[in-house]
């Protein structure tokens, strides 16, 4: 069998794929840059950015607003769209080990609707506050998604156990809720309020990348992805349960609360930057672990890797798909993942309750 | 090695365990038995740190539990404990692997020698032909004794276990029980079946409604009459020529 000879291969050389993955991510980044309402040649793609490292090379034959796109618009968003897609595949890894259910997932949960929330009303309310909206939207998203996650966790244990029937219909309930604050606020909010459409905040997109919107997340993303591998072992042994975990020296009361502390911290960054893209944390850790099994030091740096790349190709599909009409990559995570996630209950029989 | 001193545990004021003192003495094989409910998974589950007891002291090796940090009582003490479910893939081996993970820094390998210690510990339970399968297709029986692999891999002075035959035919059983005998390490066990606490262990303990109703060896201990106090069911306690103790069951009706 191909495939099961390709997953072996894959496990057995994790940090070689690694690399692999990572060559395959900054090619795609350059294709997808060239890719677009005005196709611009991937040669042109590299020239422009080697001519940004070094002012030397001539790149007077490329017109300026070709340059101009390149530079300030496609280029930030195919990294935003890895950092975004990278962040919601490690907070879906993370979500997935602190309830033990291969059906958590920010979105799913309602994380990513409480995040927006917190960013709309931050939006809105930033207008009164003296320090502004720069501050207050991170702020914001981030106390939404913690509010999100403490609820859902708190809601959905009975007797000291998360019950996965309960966790996916409190993950339901808590989206309506938020995502019906969201539309309130921002229906009523005054025209000058800046508050991003409605649309923007349930199916998220990239369409506002831009350089100011990278650092933040960046920043998140890198230091999270560490955290998480140093703690490999333990969501190993947290998997099997919480009392093997602790039976084998883990310190899981520590251990949850950086689980929902990173989750929430990703997620947010993500929301505020691209609304809610759903599924990208679910589907991304079930294709890595269909490959490489269910060991975190082999699924985190694969998720995370492969997490950016498939979100920057999912956002060109969304660019092309009607072009020269851009959908909100929101739909096509949703369309890609929701389908793709079906058959893989199906297929690998992930059981639902106990 | 294990020491309870008048452990108290209770939930909304109700107490499931009502001040046990007991002592597993080194390299002994100690069992803990008594009816559903009696409280023998909770006393375990003190031991071995899922819970906290209201009251009392725990002792492991002569330092209070809370004195120990959660990587060295994993280095001390082993743990089969009674369900064992997941919903991820692992691989047999995998499993196993985690019972090296007390002795393991974030981010440190796997080394050679963790790999023969996995090796190892699966011939024991004999379920090295198993390593590279995926833990959630066993039966239970070969799920139990996977995890029972993982807690040899730990190498713990100490063991405890909870029901271990559980789920297990009767050839397991006795295969898992001679195993489990032949350990020098000390070994702490809750047990259901009174035949298989008599064949193999050193000392009982019998608990009934969070209370310590008796000790000492099964020979001492296992008489009809004591069995109709735990239980409530009439038995007879026959001695074969071996010196084997055997408990006879009367039925019900």
């Amino acid at each position: 069998m191909m495939v099961q000879k390709f997953c072996k291969l894959v496990q057995k050389n994790t940090g070689i794929s690694c690399v692999i993955l990572l060559l395959l991510l900054v090619v795609s980044l350059v294709m997808c840059v060239s890719i677009g309402s005005a196709d611009i040649s991937f040669l042109d793609v590299w020239r422009i950015i080697f001519h940004k490292v070094n002012p030397g090379i001539d790149i007077s034959d490329i017109k300026p607003g070709v340059q101009n796109i390149v530079i300030y618009l496609r280029i930030p968003r195919a990294l935003l769209g890895m950092v975004v897609g990278a962040s919601l595949a490690v907070s879906g890894i993370a979500m997935q080990a602190f309830t033990k259910n291969p059906l958590s997932e920010p979105y799913v949960l309602g994380i990513s609707s409480g995040a927006s929330v917190g960013a709309v009303l931050s939006i809105v309310s930033g207008l009164i506050l003296p320090w502004g909206t720069r501050l207050t939207i991170p702020v914001g998203s981030f106390c939404g998604a913690m509010a999100s996650i403490l609820v859902v966790y708190a809601l959905s244990r009975t007797g000291g156990e998360i019950t996965p029937m309960r966790l996916v219909l409190v993950g339901v309930a808590i989206s309506a809720i938020c995502g019906a604050m969201t539309d309130f606020i921002v229906y009523t909010a005054p025209q000058d309020a800046q508050v991003r459409e409605a649309t923007f905040w349930m199916l998220g997109g990239l369409g506002n990348a831009s350089w100011d919107e990278l650092p933040i997340p960046s920043l998140v993303l890198v230091p999270s992805i560490m955290v998480m591998l140093l703690l490999s072992r333990p969501l190993n042994a947290m998997m099997i349960g919480d009392d093997t975990a602790i039976t084998l020296g883990v310190p899981i009361d520590t251990v949850r609360k950086v689980l929902i502390f990173l989750t929430a911290l990703l997620t947010s960054c993500s929301v505020m930057v691209s609304g809610c893209i759903g599924f990208v944390g679910l589907i991304v850790p079930h294709l890595v672990r269909a490959i490489v099994g269910a060991d975190h030091t082999r699924l985190i740096p694969l998720a995370s890797i492969f997490g950016g790349l498939f979100m920057i190709w999912a956002d060109v599909a969304a660019r092309l798909v009607c072009r020269p009409a851009e959908l909100p990559v929101g739909i096509l995570t949703a369309l890609i993942g929701g389908p793709l996630f079906l058959w893989m209950i199906h297929a690998r029989k992930y059981s639902f309750g106990r | 090695m294990i020491q309870t001193d008048h452990v108290v545990y209770s939930i909304d004021n109700a107490n499931i365990l009502e001040g046990i003192s007991l002592h597993v003495p080194k390299g002994a094989l100690v069992g803990i038995l008594g009816p559903n409910g009696s409280g023998k998974s909770t006393l375990l589950k003190c031991i071995y740190r899922v819970l906290k007891p209201t009251s009392g002291a725990i002792f492991l090796d002569g330092t209070e539990l809370s004195h120990i940090s959660p990587k060295e009582a994993a280095q001390k003490l082993a743990v089969v404990a009674q369900h064992n479910f997941s919903n991820f893939d692992f691989t047999v081996e995998e499993v196993v692997l985690m019972g090296r993970s007390p002795y393991k820094k974030a981010l440190e390998r796997n080394t050679q020698r963790d790999t023969a210690i996995v090796r190892e510990s699966l011939e024991r339970v004999g379920m090295e032909n198993f390593s590279k399968r995926s833990f959630l297709t066993l039966s239970g029986g070969e799920q139990q004794r996977v995890i029972l692999a993982r807690a040899l891999a730990q190498q713990t002075p100490c063991l405890v276990l909870d029901e271990p035959t559980n789920h297990l035919d009767i050839k397991y059983q006795l295969q898992l029980m001679d195993l489990i005998h032949a350990l020098d390490q000390t070994v702490f066990m809750a047990l259901h079946d009174l035949n298989i606490a008599a064949m193999y262990c050193d000392k009982l303990y019998v608990v009934k409604k969070g209370q310590l109703v008796g000790e000492g060896s099964p020979k001492s201990l296992l008489t009809p009459s004591f069995i109709r106090e735990v239980y409530e069911i009439d038995a007879d306690v026959m001695e074969t020529s071996t010196g084997q103790l055997h408990v006879l069951y009367h039925p019900a009706h």
